[in-house]
Formats: structure tokens, sequence, C-alpha cells
């Protein structure tokens, strides 16, 4: 009998489709990797299974857990199960912990919750279960709180309260999207481990398709709240049957043709960080104490010349935000220079400063919040506008907009819509827009892929190499994978220090820092997922032949 | 999801307390108009010979002690109320509102200055400190409406500084910033005009209670002075009659409640329009 067994599920929201009759099984001990573009009913698919659909909800077909029949099941009843005998993982480890409870407490509440125990008992379960997933009592006392861990950490407190009870049945629901690739690689070898050891069923959903060819033993393809194909995983992603698929694999291996860049090594920089350092203060010091300094930034220095493409890459905490805002001048820096075409921007004020800032412009990471709700695109590409030193008159003003938001893909009519009604890849396009319209020397890009989708992002990726042969682009992001695709060279930011620098493809290929190599071994890569897939298939194959 | 979260909400809202909220609220702006160019009687003409009378065709609401008529002295005394929270409001918006911007732009000891300062003014019951200022000043609505204004202020700017606080986080804010626009545009440009909804709902709650502030010191015989007409004082006056005309004191204190009841019911209502998230809800 199979642990999960789903048949032609059918799940409307308020009468809208979200899943069309979708069929799939998952064994005892498997890891089942469910893949989707965003609105692909992937979360819906785990969020059908544990039955915690929003309301409004309908749900046809069968869905059995362990031969128990899920579909039609009361809320007591569903209690009875979640948590016992299915647990839940969720991608943002902060939100999914509650923040006044003691990790030992939220922990103990799922036993209590489910089993007849004394306080005593819940609490020898909970430390026994924090120390499976890696958080030993000695160094992580029951009695800390969500706000005192790191999210790996945090990460780590949710996976022991899903598998406190052991559940047949795991479902994680993009549990590594937030983290960091290091910390990546800690939760998914964990989550393998506790497979292994309990004969979990786990369910890993998931938009990044190395990672799953890295952890799952079968996939399943969604597109439109259906499945496309679902197989082995070596098997499905060597030899994909449907385009789609196909698409998907091009598109997450995408890497922008560009045109090869002449002269660069001679051309002076546009910019020129110098030895800069960027202080805070530490909140929370003692009323009357001395006030403790955070260093987030120490003496980097960094260089962008004209038609380069510079990464800046580092994990979250290594101060490339706080670097970045720097560059943009939005923040004073205690120490070192930031030169744009010789000129210090950290010294320039009112015109100057302005005559500065128009030769560095910023695409930021969130499509849904780098735009004011209330105005309309035309306005919103022409806020840069303010820079100029003479602004452009109403007509010359939406010309101009109209240009630039055909460069970047979009209909010149775009410029009378409100940003909620563009989709995050277009959205992503406005701000490209935005960033271009007063034709700046550097776009700084500050994860601007990572909230994409990968067939958007390998437009947009496209769209930035076609104009970045007139204009330089600083990079920053954890993605080495991206870095590597557009990036000419790459700076590794680390605890605020640049630990290496150089040509991208020698620093990610052979890395001479300690932490570079951790960085670029820890993130995923689909080639190297799949040989080694195929690898041990083959010694399975070999070993188990009669 | 996030699509419908910023859809902005233009049908027509099916919460029977907006509906009922708003209407209440309109029963009363309209009745406070109406007072000016037409009431039944002239709510200061008395008729001695006519004092006390129960609700009759002649006199709906019954007269007063003075045989003035109490239907009339309700819909003049609307326009009291209105009048008084009104121009309270705005002394509180208009100081307020600013000082909340000016705190979160600038931070630091700015918004340190502004904010304690604020935590003062919130120190001291609101009310007794109203009457300690129209008794040194002299009663008067004009007393009134500036005592009950001043402690608007700080809640406006409070409000106004929460939100600004969490809008400086936002990207956009952070684009307007890369383009070289100052603090004060930002303000007036960004952060203003996505602040409306709270500070609106904001409004409809200080108005409801302005009105019970102006009551309460008509109340106390320090708002609004004869003849002008004021429910507080309508109260005042009747609580000595109770036992003779009972209805005296229940139609005044009826059109207060109602008038309160609706501000609240609409500042409620607009908050669940307004708030994005309440949007998502009511559409998922």
């Amino acid at each position: 009998m199979r642990l999960l067994n789903i048949r032609d599920l059918v799940v409307a929201v308020g009468g809208r489709p979200i899943l069309k009759s979708l069929s799939l099984d998952l064994d005892a001990g498997e890891v089942l990797g469910l893949v989707g573009e965003s609105g692909s009913g992937k979360s819906m698919t785990a969020l059908s299974i544990m039955g915690l659909l929003p309301h409004g909800a309908s749900v046809a077909g069968s869905m059995r857990l362990a031969g128990q029949e899920l579909t039609g099941l009361k809320e007591t009843e569903l209690c009875a199960l979640r948590g016992r005998e299915m647990g839940m993982i969720f991608q943002e480890p902060m939100s999914a912990l509650n923040p006044l409870l003691s990790i030992g407490e939220q922990v103990a509440e799922t036993v209590r919750v489910h089993r007849r125990t004394t306080r005593d008992e819940a609490r020898r379960v909970a430390r026994d279960t924090l120390e499976r997933v890696g958080l030993p009592a000695a160094r992580f006392p029951l009695t800390l709180h969500p706000h005192e861990l790191s999210g790996g950490q945090r990460q780590r407190v949710a996976i022991a309260i899903a598998i406190a009870l052991t559940p047949r049945l795991l479902i994680a629901d993009e549990p590594t999207t937030a983290l960091d690739v290091t910390t990546q690689a800690q939760i998914l070898a964990l989550l393998q481990r506790l497979v292994r050891e309990d004969r979990i069923g786990l369910m890993l959903v998931s938009h990044d398709l190395a990672v799953v060819a890295q952890v799952a033993d079968r996939m399943v393809v969604m597109k439109d709240g259906a499945i496309v194909e679902q197989g082995e995983t070596s098997h499905l992603l060597r030899s994909p049957n449907h385009r789609f698929v196909r698409r998907l694999l091009a598109d997450s291996s995408h890497r922008p043709r560009r045109a090869v860049q002449s002269n660069v090594g001679g051309a002076e920089p546009i910019l020129d960080v110098v030895q800069v350092t960027r202080d805070y203060p530490r909140t929370g010091r003692a009323l009357g104490g001395e006030s403790q300094i955070f260093r987030a930034v120490d003496g980097v220095s960094l260089s962008i010349r004209r038609g380069e493409n510079v990464g800046l890459v580092g994990e979250s905490g290594s101060g490339k935000s706080t670097l970045l805002r720097a560059i943009l001048g939005l923040d004073a820096v205690q120490g070192g220079d930031i030169l744009v075409h010789g000129a210090s921007l950290t010294r320039a004020r009112g015109a100057e400063l302005r005559r500065l800032r128009r030769q560095i412009q910023v695409v930021f990471q969130d499509p849904w919040g780098s735009f004011d709700p209330r105005w309309r695109v035309e306005r919103l590409v022409a806020e840069s506008f303010h820079l100029l030193d003479i602004l452009p008159g109403a007509r010359e003003r939406r010309r101009k907009v109209e240009e630039i938001l055909e460069r970047v893909g979009l209909a010149p009519a775009d410029a009378d819509r409100h940003p909620h009604e563009f989709s995050g890849g277009q959205r992503q396009r406005i701000a490209i827009a935005r960033a271009l319209v007063t034709e700046p020397s550097i776009i700084a890009l500050d994860e601007a892929v990572s909230a994409l989708d990968v067939s958007i992002r390998a437009q947009i990726l496209d769209l930035l190499a076609n104009l970045s042969q007139q204009l330089s682009c600083l990079f920053v992001s954890h993605d080495l994978q991206v870095v590597r695709a557009i990036t000419d060279r790459v700076y590794v930011l680390h605890d605020g220090r640049i630990v290496e620098t150089g040509a991208t493809a020698t620093v990610l290929d052979a890395p001479q820092h300690a932490y570079t190599a951790r960085l670029a071994a820890a993130t995923p890569d689909l080639e190297v997922a799949l040989r080694q897939r195929e690898a041990h298939n083959g010694i399975r194959a070999r070993c188990c032949r009669p | 999801m996030s699509v419908l979260q910023l859809a902005p909400a233009v049908r027509w809202p099916h919460s029977t307390s907006l509906r009922l909220g708003a209407g209440l609220t309109l029963l009363f702006v309209l009745t406070a108009f109406l007072s000016w160019l037409w009431t039944p009687f002239d709510p200061t003409a008395m008729a001695i010979t006519d004092k006390l009378q129960w609700p009759s065709l002649k006199h709906w609401l019954g007269t007063d002690h003075l045989g003035r008529d109490v239907l009339s002295a309700i819909m003049a005394g609307a326009r009291t109320s209105l009048g008084v929270a009104l121009v309270a409001v705005a002394v509180g918006a208009i100081g307020g509102i600013p000082l909340g911007l000016w705190a979160a732009a600038r931070g630091g000891w700015v918004d340190e200055i502004v904010m304690r300062a604020n935590d003062l003014v919130f120190a001291f019951p609101a009310l007794l400190l109203a009457i300690l200022m129209t008794a040194a000043m002299g009663p008067g609505a004009v007393n009134a409406v500036a005592a009950i204004g001043i402690f608007n202020i700080p809640v406006f700017a409070r409000v106004t500084r929460a939100g600004a606080l969490t809008l400086w986080q936002r990207e956009f804010i952070l684009a307007a910033r890369v383009a070289s626009k100052g603090q004060m545009r930002i303000s007036f440009e960004h952060i203003l005009p996505n602040l409306l909804g709270a500070l609106i709902v904001q409004c409809t709650i200080q108005f409801s209670l302005g009105i019970l502030a102006e009551a309460g010191l008509s109340y106390v015989g320090l708002g609004a002075q004869p003849p002008t007409p004021s429910w507080g004082r309508m109260l005042a006056e009747a609580q000595t009659l109770t036992a003779l005309a009972p209805t005296l004191a229940l139609f005044p204190g009826l059109a207060l409640t109602a008038t309160v009841l609706g501000l609240n019911l609409l500042g409620d209502g607009l908050r669940d329009l307004l708030d994005p998230r309440a949007q998502a809800r009511r559409s998922s």
C-alpha cells in the first residue's frame, strides 16, 4: 500500500478551478519533488492534503494517507491527523513560529496536543527532537525564543515541530527558499537524513529544479493546476517528454548571450569604492552603558569599468545590502570614499549629488514593493527625472517614458496603468525602465531576479544582457547561478570584507578562499545533482541485478 | 494574491455596519445643514405657556421648561456639534499629520522630541484639561474647539508617524530617495497619500470623540453658551426635570448616541474597506 495516494483531486476556490484532476503517489521513505512556476497550484496541492485550504474552497476526488481517506474529513478529525500523521514546513520560519513561546514550548505543544503526556514527558520529547534536528540542548537551551536564532536554526525548530511525533508524511513548501545557500544545503541534508531514519514520505514543493534534482527520488511537474509530467527524477530531467518541462529546464540554466566586451581592461573605472567602512550603533544597549558599534562593511574596495558586469556575492549579514545603500548615496559612510567618474559621492551635496546619483540607478528585489501602489506607470518611471537639472515638460516626459517602456519590452500604453495591473516579471521591467530613463552609467540590481519564475528570469536576464552593452551592471546577489551567468567579474563579501575577487568563472570554478569554496559547493547545480543521482542509480542497478 | 491586495476598492460595500454608519452620519450632517435654513420653530424662542409639553403633532418632540421646541433645539444643536467637532478634527489633523510625517522622516532627536511632547499631552486626562483650559480662558464654543483640537494633535501625530515609519522601509521610498527626492517631498508625494485610508478612519473616530467632548463640556457649562443650542446643555437642563418630563433628556441623548454610534460604525466600516488585508480576506 502506498503511503499517499491521490486520485483525481479537483479543487476550486470561490468557483475558480485551482487544481484540475490531479493524481499522484508517494511511498514511505521516498522524496517526491513538486515543481512548477508561481500559480501552478503546487502549494495548493500541499494545502489540500493538510486540509488547510482557504474558506470557500471545494474539494473533490480522493486523497488517501496510508489507506485512510482524507477528503471529506471534519476539521476535528483532520486536527487529529495533522502533526501526528502528517507534518508541514513552511517557507518563512519566522512567521511559522510563535515569537512569544520558547522553542522548547513550541515543540512540546505539538506533543501535548496529540498525546496525553505529562509536561516533563513532553519536554523530554522536545529536547530529543531538537537534538535530532541539530539543536542540542547544551548549546541551544529549550528556553530560547525564535528571535534569538538564525533563519536556518528557526527552520530547524519548525522541522522539529513537524517531526516530533514521527509523522508518516512530511510536506515541505519551499523550505529553503528564504535561506542562504550554505544553510539551504544543511537543511536539505537534514531532511534527507530524517526521511532515511524514520522512513518518512517527504513531499518537497519547490520552484528550484536544482534543489529538487538533488533531493527528490521522483518528481511531478505542474502547470496551471494540472500535472504535465511525472517520473523518476533523473529520467524525467534527462529526457523530458513535455514541451513545458523542456522549456523549464532550458530557462533554469539559461545564460544570456552577450556581446564580448572589448577594451574593458583598459577603460577608466566609472565607480570606485575606496576602503569604505560602514558602522551601525548596536541596538539594545543598557541605559547609560557604553554604546557598541557594529561594523557592517569593513574597508571594502571595488571598482566597475564601463560596459562591465560585476557581481557582489555574499550571504545574508555579509554587508552587501549595506554596501549597496552606501553606493547609492542613501547612507553616510564612516570611512573611505565612493568616487563616481572620479568625483566624491560621499561629500557631494545638492545639485552635485543629483548629478552623481544620475550615474547610478537601482532595481530592487521585490517587484511588488518597489512601486507606490497609487501612482501610474508614467509618473513612476518619470520619478527619476527629478535627478535632471531641467525637468522635461509634460509632452517630452511622456515621449521619453513611452520610448523607455518600449526598450524594456512593454507597450507605450502601459504608461497609463497602475503597477498592480502587471505581473511580477513586467513590474521588474518597469523597475528597469525607471532605472534607465535618466541614462545612467551603472545599474545596481539588488537580487533583482531572485523572486521571479525561471522563465521570466531568463527573459529579464536577456533584456539586461542586451542593455548592458552600453552600461555597466552591479549584481548584488546570493545566487551564484545567476551571477555566473551574467557577470564578468565577481567580488565575494564575507562578514563585511571582500575575501576574494577576480574573473567570475575563475573565482567560482577554482575558489581560493575557503568561504568561496563553501559557497560554491553549497550552491545546488542541476548537472552535478543529476550526475550524482545517475551514479547512485547505476550502483543500485548493478548490485541489485539478479 | 498581491494583485487582489492592491486593487483599489471601488465597488459598493456590502457591510451592514458601514451602510448603517454612513446613513446615520449623513442624517446628522443633513440635519445640521437643514437647521440653517429651516427649523419647525425658532430654537431659542420661549413660550412659557407651552412649557414641558409631551410630544404632539405641533411639537413633535415636545417642549422644554421654557417652552422651546425640542426638535428645533436638537436640529440646531447638531449644527453646534458638527461645527465644533469638525474644527477640532481639522486642528488635530493639520497640526498632527505634519508633525507625524516630520518625526518619521527625520528620526533621531526630532522624533524623540515630538513624540515625548506627545506623551506629555497624552499623560493628562483630556477632558479634565479641556475643562481647565475653558475655565481659565472663559467658557464658549471657540475655547472648547481649541481645547478639543489640541488634544487631537498627538493622536494624529502618532497614527501618522506609525504608518509613515513602516512606509519609509518600503522599496518604493528607497527608489524615490535614489531619485534624490528630499524628505519633505517624499513625505507629501508618497507617504501621505498612502496613509490617507488610515487617517480618514482616524478622522471619523476623532470626530465622534469631539462630539462627545463638546457635549461633555457643554454639560458642565463650559461649552457653547446660551442661547447657542447644544446637546450637552440640553441634557444638563433636562437632568433636573427627569421626573416631570422624562422625554426631555431622552431625545438629545438619543441624538448624541445615534451620531456617535454612526460615526464609529462608519470608521470601522471604512477601515475594513480601505485595509488591503481585509480586501484580500473578502475576495478569497
